[in-house]
């Protein structure tokens, strides 16, 4: 584990992440625990609404070291855009 | 913050437009004419995606989206579209605020093929009831909660 995440300065995201360190994690482990138990062998991730990433790293990192699934991330927002590819 | 990703990444798509219904609700409503004003391109779900994957390699596929502006139109794209069979599971995070009633009928009717939905309000309260579902997204002017469809 480690690394940086980038954030874009805002009153929600930022000051939640900085505190707990994860972001709406109910929603990271469902998926997860849907990936993990299908057992077809090429799977597809699809982060609608991507925003900066953070949804999509607290999936890949509690898949740990489960088999790799293709992932598209969606955003349409420039800003958040830019923080997505710096995060991913 | 201890996030860390080892797989490759390859840059899939970037939009042009200078706004989201994140930061302007009132985009929610947008009709075509005006998208067209702005020089939103509407992109087929499907195209997109085969772009930059082998669809028919793919079995099974997850979504995580929001259900608001541009997220709803991709989540209503991906359920009308032939992809429809392969997705196994949806996330969505719920933030219908000034939702007019048809949109909701139609966000109802799209979920209908998942046989089995969790409701979890922000207060970490769930309905598994999709009668109480139904009824809690219909009557709440604004309804903020992740539903679980699988």
């Amino acid at each position: 584990m480690g690394g940086v995440i980038h954030l874009v300065p805002d009153r929600v995201t930022r000051p939640f992440i900085n505190r707990f360190g994860f972001q709406d994690i109910e929603v990271s482990k469902f998926l997860v625990d849907c990936i993990q138990s299908c057992e077809a062998q090429n799977k597809l991730l699809i982060d609608i609404g991507a925003n900066q990433g953070i949804q999509t790293l607290q999936i890949v990192n509690l898949l740990g070291s489960s088999p790799l699934l293709d992932i598209i991330c969606i955003e349409p927002h420039d800003k958040f855009f830019q923080m997505l590819k710096k995060n991913l | 913050m201890a996030l860390d990703v080892k797989n490759s990444k390859k840059l899939i798509w970037s939009a042009k437009r200078n706004a989201t219904a994140t930061l302007d609700k009132k985009l929610c409503f947008d009709k075509p004419s005006k998208l067209f004003s702005q020089y939103v391109t509407t992109l087929n779900i499907n195209s997109l995606i085969s772009k930059y994957i082998n669809l028919s390699e793919i079995d099974s596929i997850f979504v995580k989206s929001d259900t608001d502006g541009s997220d709803i139109s991709i989540f209503n794209a991906l359920i009308e579209s032939p992809l429809n069979f392969k997705i196994k599971s949806y996330a969505l995070e719920i933030i219908f605020i000034n939702f007019s009633s048809d949109q909701k009928v139609l966000f109802l009717k799209n979920i209908e093929k998942f046989s089995t939905w969790i409701l979890q309000k922000k207060n970490g309260a769930t309905l598994v009831n999709k009668a109480e579902i139904k009824s809690f997204i219909l009557n709440q002017e604004v309804s903020q909660a992740n539903i679980f469809l699988t």
